[in-house]
C-alpha cells in the first residue's frame, strides 16, 4: 500500500493512496463518423440520420447551400427521445447564437444573398440510448442538406 | 470470441436510408462499423443472425446490451 499500511488494513481507496498523480479520463470507443447529404422534403420534419446506442458527440456541422431562402429553417437534435430545443437559422442570426458551446447549436454562417447556410453541433453531448438529428424545412422547397457528425460509443 | 453491439445507425443517403451496426470485437477491444441490409429488415434477431455469420460464432456470443433498442 502506498500510504505504508499493510493491505489488509483497508481495501484499495484511490482517496487514501499517495499517488504522485493521476489520469482520469473518461473510456470511449473509437470516433465515428457520420457524412452524407439528403434531398429534402419540405415543408416536414426530415430525420437526417439516428443511432441507437450510448455515447458522445464529438464535434459536427450540417450546412444548406441552396437558390433560395432557407432562412426559417430548423436543425433539431435529438437526445434519448427528446427533442432539443432547436431555433432557426435568422433566429440564431438576429440573437447571436454563434459561439461554439454556448448552446446545442452555434450558426456558422448566415448567408442570404448566397442563401449558404451552416451550423456547428456543441462538443460533449452524452446519450444514453439514442441520438437523431433532424432537419425541419419550413418554406416549402426541397434543398439538398449535407452533414458531418463525430461521435463515440460507449 | 465475445461480439458486443455498441449501436445502430439509421443514415439517410442518395440511394435510400443505410443500416450500419457498430460492434466492439472480443478481446482485441476494437470497434468495428458493418454495413448491414435495407432498413424494412432491421430486426434484433436478422442483426445477431448478420452478426453471427460475419464472425462465425453462435447466437450466444453476440452481446445485446439492454439500452440498444431497434
Amino acid at each position: 500500500m502506498a500510504s505504508g499500511l499493510p493491505d489488509y488494513y483497508r481495501g484499495m481507496d484511490v482517496a487514501y493512496q499517495a499517488l504522485a498523480e493521476m489520469v482520469v479520463r473518461p473510456k470511449y470507443g473509437g470516433a465515428l463518423a457520420e457524412a452524407s447529404e439528403l434531398v429534402v422534403t419540405g415543408s416536414v420534419l426530415n430525420t437526417l440520420f439516428t443511432v441507437a446506442g450510448k455515447g458522445m458527440i464529438y464535434g459536427g456541422y450540417l450546412w444548406v447551400d441552396y437558390t433560395s431562402s432557407q432562412k426559417d429553417s430548423i436543425v433539431k437534435l435529438e437526445i434519448d427521445g427528446e427533442v432539443l430545443l432547436g431555433e432557426s437559422f435568422n433566429g440564431m442570426n438576429i440573437y447571436g447564437v454563434k459561439r461554439p458551446g454556448s448552446f446545442v447549436e452555434s450558426l456558422f454562417t448566415f448567408d442570404e444573398i448566397n442563401y449558404r447556410y451552416a451550423v456547428g453541433l456543441c462538443y460533449g453531448i452524452t446519450f444514453e440510448t439514442s441520438l437523431k438529428m433532424h432537419y425541419h424545412e419550413l418554406h416549402a422547397t426541397t434543398p439538398i442538406v449535407s452533414w458531418r457528425v463525430i461521435y463515440a460509443l460507449i | 470470441m465475445l461480439i458486443e453491439v455498441k449501436g445502430i445507425i439509421r443514415q439517410a443517403e442518395k440511394e435510400g436510408t443505410a443500416v450500419y451496426v457498430v460492434v466492439k470485437e472480443g478481446q482485441s477491444g476494437a470497434y468495428k462499423r458493418h454495413r448491414f441490409g435495407d432498413v424494412s429488415e432491421v430486426t434484433r434477431g436478422k442483426i445477431i443472425n448478420f452478426l453471427s455469420a460475419l464472425y462465425d460464432v453462435g447466437p450466444g456470443d453476440i452481446v445485446w446490451p439492454a439500452h440498444i433498442e431497434v
